[in-house]
C-alpha cells in the first residue's frame, strides 16, 4: 500500500487547482459547507472503488449538500449521547448547589460534578475519533444512513485493520497540520484551501483502506 | 499525465520549460511520498514505543505538578492541574499527593495510567525476548476485561449511592486491575494489527 500517494495524487488531476479552490470557497459558506463533506464522501467512495482519479466533480452540488448533511446528522446523532449525560450532570449541579446554603459545599459538588462530566467527555471523544472515521468509510461506500449506526460491522473493519487504521488517522491528523502551517503562513486565509488539500488526502487514505480491507470487513 | 510527458520530451524552449516544471514536480512529489511512506513504515515497526513514550509523556507531569507547587512554581504547576482538570475530577480526598501536593490525577485514574504503561514496557520487554518473539500473546477476550474492570466499577458504584466509602488503596487496587485488564487486550490486538500493517507498508520490490 503506497500510503505516501495520498499527498500527491490530487496534483495528477487536470483541474486540481480548480477543484481546490472552489472546495475552499464552499468550505468558507455556512450551511453551502455541508456540499464540502459530501464532496470528501464522493471521494473516499471513488478511491475505495479504485477511482481516486479524477478527482470528483464540483457539479449536482444540491446530492453532496444532502450526503454532507446526512454525515452531519450521524455526526450530531453520536454526540447526543455525551450532550445528554452533560446537560443532566450541569443539570443537577445547578440544582444542588442551588439548595445548599454552605458556598464551600457547593464549590466542591460542583467541581467534582464538572470533573467527572469532562472525564466522561474526554473518554466519549476519543471513541469517537476512533469510530466515526470508519462509519463514514461504510455510509460512503453503502449509501445508507443506517450504515453510520451498524456498529458490529465498524468495529469489524477497525479490528480487522486496526493497524493500518490508526496509521491512517495519525497521517490524516499530519495532514491536518501541515494544512493549518502552510495554510496559517497563506495569510490565514490559505488554510481553506489547505484544509481542502487535507480532506482529500484523508479521504484516499481511508478508501483505500476501504479498498484494502479484507473482503469480510467490507 | 500523458499529456505532460509527450509534451516533456519535445525540443522547443517551451517544451523544455514545461519539462523541467515537470520533472521538478515528479522529484518533489516522490520525496513527499517517500517521505510519508517512511512515517508510516516507522510507525508500523516502532507502534509499542511510541505508545509507551506518549503514556509516559502523559503520566510524568502529573507527578512534575506537585513537584512544580512545592518549589513555588506556581504557574506552571497550576497550567498541568488546569489541562488533567479535563481527564479526571481531581479531588484531593481521592488523590495521592507527592512534595505536599496532591497529584493531578486521582488514585483511581493514576493506577489506571499507571498499569497499562507498566504492562506496556513488559509487553516491550516480552517481545524482546526470544521466546517472545515466536509467541504474540492473544488479546485478553473482552468478558475477561469485563471481569478485571468489574471490581472497579464495584467499588465506584458503592461509593456513589453510599454503600460504603472507598480507601485510596482499593482506589489504586481496583484501578490498576482495570488498567492491567485494558493493557492485555490492547496491546497484543495492536501488535496483530501493526504487523499486519507492516507487510501492508512494506517497500515494493
Amino acid at each position: 500500500m503506497d500510503i505516501g500517494r495520498s499527498f500527491t495524487y490530487m496534483f495528477e488531476d487536470q483541474d486540481w487547482v480548480k477543484k481546490i479552490l472552489i472546495g475552499g470557497v464552499v468550505n468558507l459558506i455556512p450551511i453551502v459547507n455541508f456540499a464540502a463533506s459530501g464532496y470528501f464522501i464522493e471521494a473516499v467512495k471513488n478511491t475505495a472503488e479504485g477511482r481516486e482519479l479524477p478527482l470528483p466533480e464540483w457539479d449536482n452540488l444540491g446530492g453532496k449538500f444532502v450526503k454532507g448533511l446526512i454525515a452531519g446528522i450521524a455526526g450530531f446523532i453520536y454526540a447526543l449521547p455525551i450532550m445528554i449525560v452533560m446537560g443532566i450532570i450541569f443539570g443537577l449541579v445547578a440544582v444542588v448547589t442551588g439548595a445548599v446554603s454552605d458556598e464551600d459545599t457547593a464549590a466542591t459538588i460542583a467541581t467534582a460534578c464538572s470533573g467527572i462530566g469532562y472525564c466522561l467527555m474526554f473518554v466519549y471523544m476519543i471513541l469517537l475519533l476512533l469510530i466515526f472515521p470508519a462509519a463514514t468509510v461504510r455510509y460512503a461506500l453503502t449509501g445508507q444512513f443506517g450504515a453510520f449506526f451498524r456498529f458490529g460491522e465498524i468495529w469489524a473493519f477497525i479490528k480487522a485493520n486496526i493497524g493500518g487504521y490508526i496509521i491512517a488517522l495519525l497521517i490524516a491528523v499530519v495532514a491536518g497540520l501541515i494544512a493549518q502551517f502552510v495554510g496559517g503562513i497563506a495569510c490565514g486565509i490559505g488554510i481553506l484551501f489547505t484544509l481542502m488539500w487535507a480532506m482529500l488526502v484523508t479521504a484516499n487514505l481511508f478508501g483505500n483502506l476501504a479498498r484494502e480491507a479484507q473482503p469480510a470487513t467490507y | 499525465m500523458g499529456r505532460a510527458s509527450a509534451r516533456a520530451w519535445s525540443s522547443t524552449p517551451e517544451a523544455r520549460s514545461d519539462r523541467g516544471r515537470f520533472l521538478c514536480r515528479e522529484v518533489v512529489a516522490k520525496r513527499v511520498e517517500a517521505g510519508v511512506n517512511g512515517l508510516a513504515r516507522f510507525i508500523a515497526h516502532h507502534w509499542l514505543f511510541l505508545t509507551n513514550v506518549a503514556m509516559l509523556a502523559f503520566i510524568l507531569p502529573t507527578l512534575l505538578a506537585p513537584y512544580l507547587a512545592s518549589v513555588g512554581a506556581c504557574w506552571p504547576s497550576r497550567v498541568i492541574y488546569f489541562i488533567y482538570r479535563f481527564t479526571c475530577h481531581q479531588r484531593p480526598e481521592r488523590s495521592f499527593f507527592l512534595f505536599g501536593h496532591q497529584m493531578a490525577l486521582c488514585a483511581r485514574c493514576t493506577a489506571i495510567y499507571t498499569s497499562f504503561w507498566g504492562l506496556g514496557l513488559l509487553y516491550g520487554l516480552w517481545r524482546a525476548m526470544p521466546w517472545g518473539r515466536r509467541h504474540r500473546p492473544r488479546p485478553l477476550p473482552i468478558r475477561w476485561l469485563a471481569v478485571l474492570a468489574a471490581p472497579m466499577f464495584l467499588d465506584g458504584l458503592a461509593q456513589l449511592v453510599g454503600l460504603h466509602e472507598s480507601t485510596n488503596l482499593w482506589r489504586a487496587l481496583t484501578g490498576a486491575l482495570a488498567g492491567a485488564g485494558t493493557g492485555l487486550f490492547v496491546y497484543p490486538t495492536l501488535d496483530e494489527g501493526f504487523a499486519q500493517a507492516q507487510r501492508d507498508f512494506a517497500p515494493s520490490r
